[in-house]
């Protein structure tokens, strides 16, 4: 039916372009067109005091950027948040999803249990969270230490903000993880451990080398999505932290958007999401190739 | 598929017809002969805080129709900044002091000098910039200390007037066994409006530091080697186990959960929470204390942090500027303001010789507020007003012992010089 006259049996023919069309407009205008701006307002002296004449600086943004000493803590502070979440996220929900892949009477239970928090939005999380993890006299969890006589810990000082953040994110999201590994698992033939079991292999035996090699597409997919979410983090930073205490829990985007919008300074803001586009770009590939070749290597 | 396209190609004809027509109208700001000017006036708070302020003007002015806009507060500047950088804009904007100063120097605001006659320095001086004032003052936000007033009265502990009598009443809810001040530093704004409240008290307020914000706007002096000693003075409550490192871990709304529950006796915020406390626990009693400095105010009287929170601004590009002019002739009489103040429970007026009119929760500021002794230092930083948060942020810094007040105090001056340097 669509392929009309003068077209290629199969093929929209001269007609694609025409089904092309919209999807390129919407993708031009809300992604590429932006991105083009933005990589040209990183090369101008645009602030929202000089909003019309705008001059080319060269790379001055990008040096200002740089030298923003609060951008070097905030870069670190994304990359370990990102690393962080994603190594421990697959750790969780891996062994999670081994169990609930078990035949267990309640593993449809514990499938929504676990599956759960990922329901909610960000902001609900910290939120929550931050009530859970509270100093203050309603903190759950310090209410409980304390009743059990024991010392109440600072979950939001210095040195532990950015990981209670990062215990919070793993709550909600080893559950998502668990649900895309549990899909791969239940795709490996049963002939492979039928085959390993005749041959004597234990289960620890058989998680190491029948199950864990055939996970490598579901890991690949969990391990990339979530380190370039965990780079990108902001919700939930603004949520339970908002950056701090002090600039203890900043990250690229929280500073960016300070920065680069709040403070009026749109070159340097652009400058900032032209390099760190770069940054994730450079992480991404750089993590897609080495799941390759772990997976090749396991294979 | 021909007519497929023969009908698209009709629909899209028909649409840029539609819209040309639609272009070839009269716009808002362009009446057709007899009709009245409509009027637009842009808001970042919702139009429910300015009914009774609109009902007013639609009576005082009847030949003036007022077309409400609310903009969302996140992207209220980046709007108005780029309508009017391209010539357009609303007719009245309201405008936070910081920005109607930037708008003031980019020349796209009117003079309102004469206007604002009536209304108080304190009011006028955030808008003003070269000896014109650029903005009508609004309501007035101000932020003291809620106390629980049945647990000063059952302890038999009386109202400080000076910082050392606030300190020892802190002290003395410490032994009794009850936290002395709720305070939610997660957020960096508590630290910074209470240490900002002891500076105005003690050196803002003062002939010595009366012009501290307009040297300051003007790269004239730092914050560095000026404000240290007070901060040091202030960091008397971090030494006396007021502000704690752990508080960094209770959010705003965790405070003020401690507060109205009783927990706390003390709690710094506006007339923005009490609705929120009251809901919490409509038994409490409560009131607000005013901050003091050293000594105590031979008036009686302390200090609020506060200011206006927005002005009226007119777009000098408005093609209806006399019919803006007229609205806000009609803002800034005694009823305008009434009207005003009607819809924003708790705030004031600037307009001189008007009754403040506030509830019962407000008894022990209400001197404060009268002899306008209210401040909001950072709006006297020009274009670097922004700044303010570094400075929450540096103070939060300070006590978990990261920086001295030294480095802290720096660390400001350098947002603001890069700030003032756009």
């Amino acid at each position: 039916m669509l392929s009309g006259r003068g077209s290629k049996p199969g093929s929209l023919g001269k007609y694609f372009y025409l089904f092309l069309l919209p999807a390129l407009a919407v993708f031009l205008t809300f992604s590429i067109l932006p991105f083009a701006f933005t990589v040209y307002y990183s090369f101008t002296d645009y602030t929202d005091m000089n909003l019309k004449n705008l001059n080319f600086v060269g790379l001055d943004n990008y040096v200002k950027a740089l030298a923003t000493p609060l951008m070097r803590k905030a870069i670190l502070n994304s990359v370990i948040y990102a690393f962080c979440m994603t190594g421990l996220q697959i750790l969780v929900a891996l062994p999670l999803a081994v169990l609930v892949n078990l035949k267990l009477k309640t593993r449809n239970f514990l499938r929504a249990v676990f599956f759960f928090p990922a329901v909610f939005s960000a902001l609900i999380v910290g939120y929550l969270w931050s009530y859970i993890l509270s100093s203050s006299n309603y903190g759950l969890v310090n209410n409980l230490l304390s009743g059990l006589g024991l010392d109440t810990f600072h979950f939001f000082g210095p040195k532990t903000a950015l990981g209670s953040v990062i215990l919070s994110q793993i709550w909600q999201w080893a559950g998502w993880a668990m649900v895309i590994f549990l899909a791969n698992l239940q795709s490996v033939p049963q002939e492979l451990y039928e085959a390993a079991d005749i041959d004597g292999a234990s289960k620890v035996k058989q998680f190491f080398h029948v199950t864990l090699p055939l996970m490598a597409p579901s890991v690949k997919i969990i391990a990339i999505t979530s380190l370039i979410g965990g780079l990108k983090v902001f919700d939930i930073i603004y949520a339970m932290t908002k950056g701090g205490p002090g600039d203890t829990t900043e990250t690229v985007m929280t500073v960016m958007l300070r920065h680069g919008v709040s403070k009026g300074f749109y070159g340097v803001g652009a400058a900032f999401g032209v390099m760190f586009f770069i940054v994730v770009i450079a992480i991404s590939a750089s993590v897609t190739k080495l799941m390759g070749k772990w997976s090749a290597a396991i294979s | 598929m021909k007519r497929l396209t023969k009908l698209a190609c009709l629909t899209l004809g028909a649409a840029v017809s539609v819209a040309l027509m639609a272009g070839c109208s009269t716009g808002p700001g362009q009446p057709e002969p007899g009709a009245k000017p409509v009027v637009r006036l842009t808001y970042w708070n919702s139009e429910e805080t300015m009914a009774s302020m609109l009902r007013y003007i639609s009576t005082a002015v009847p030949d003036v129709k007022v077309e409400f806009q609310f903009i969302d507060n996140t992207n209220y500047a980046t709007i108005v900044d780029t309508q009017l950088a391209a010539g357009e804009g609303p007719d009245i904007i309201v405008e936070a002091p910081n920005s109607s100063r930037k708008h003031a120097r980019q020349g796209y605001l009117e003079d309102l000098s004469t206007l604002a006659k009536g209304f108080s320095a304190a009011g006028n001086s955030v808008f003003t910039h070269e000896n014109k004032v650029y903005g009508l003052p609004g309501v007035s936000w101000f932020e003291g200390t809620w106390f629980n007033k049945e647990l000063f009265a059952k302890h038999n502990i009386a109202l400080p007037t000076t910082f050392a009598e606030y300190i020892e009443v802190c002290k003395k809810f410490k032994e009794l066994g009850i936290k002395p001040l709720a305070a939610g530093l997660q957020s960096w704004e508590p630290m910074l409006k209470n240490s900002m409240a002891y500076v105005t008290a003690e050196y803002l307020s003062t002939p010595a530091g009366s012009d501290f914000g307009e040297k300051y706007r003007n790269g004239q002096t730092t914050l560095d080697g000026t404000w240290n000693p007070y901060i040091d003075q202030w960091s008397a409550l971090i030494r006396a186990g007021v502000y704690t490192k752990e508080m960094t871990g209770i959010s705003h709304e965790q405070a003020m959960e401690e507060f109205a529950s009783g927990k706390a006796a003390m709690f710094c915020s506006g007339p923005w929470d009490l609705d929120a406390i009251l809901a919490k626990n409509p038994k409490l009693d409560l009131d607000m204390m005013p901050f003091h400095g050293t000594k105590a105010s031979p008036d009686g009287t302390g200090w609020l942090i506060g200011g206006p929170g927005g002005g009226f601004a007119v777009n000098a590009n408005s093609k209806v500027k006399p019919a803006a002019m007229k609205v806000l002739e009609a803002i800034a009489t005694p009823e305008g303001q009434k009207a005003l103040v009607a819809d924003s429970k708790g705030s004031s007026s600037y307009l001189i010789g008007l009754d403040a009119g506030l509830p019962k929760y407000y008894n022990s500021v209400v001197s404060t507020i009268e002899a306008g002794k209210i401040l909001c230092p950072w709006d006297d930083w020009g274009t670097a007003g922004g700044a303010h948060r570094e400075y929450g942020v540096e103070m939060q810094k300070y006590l978990m012992g990261e920086v001295d007040i030294a480095t802290a105090l720096s660390n400001v001056d350098k947002t603001v010089k890069e700030l003032l340097s756009k």
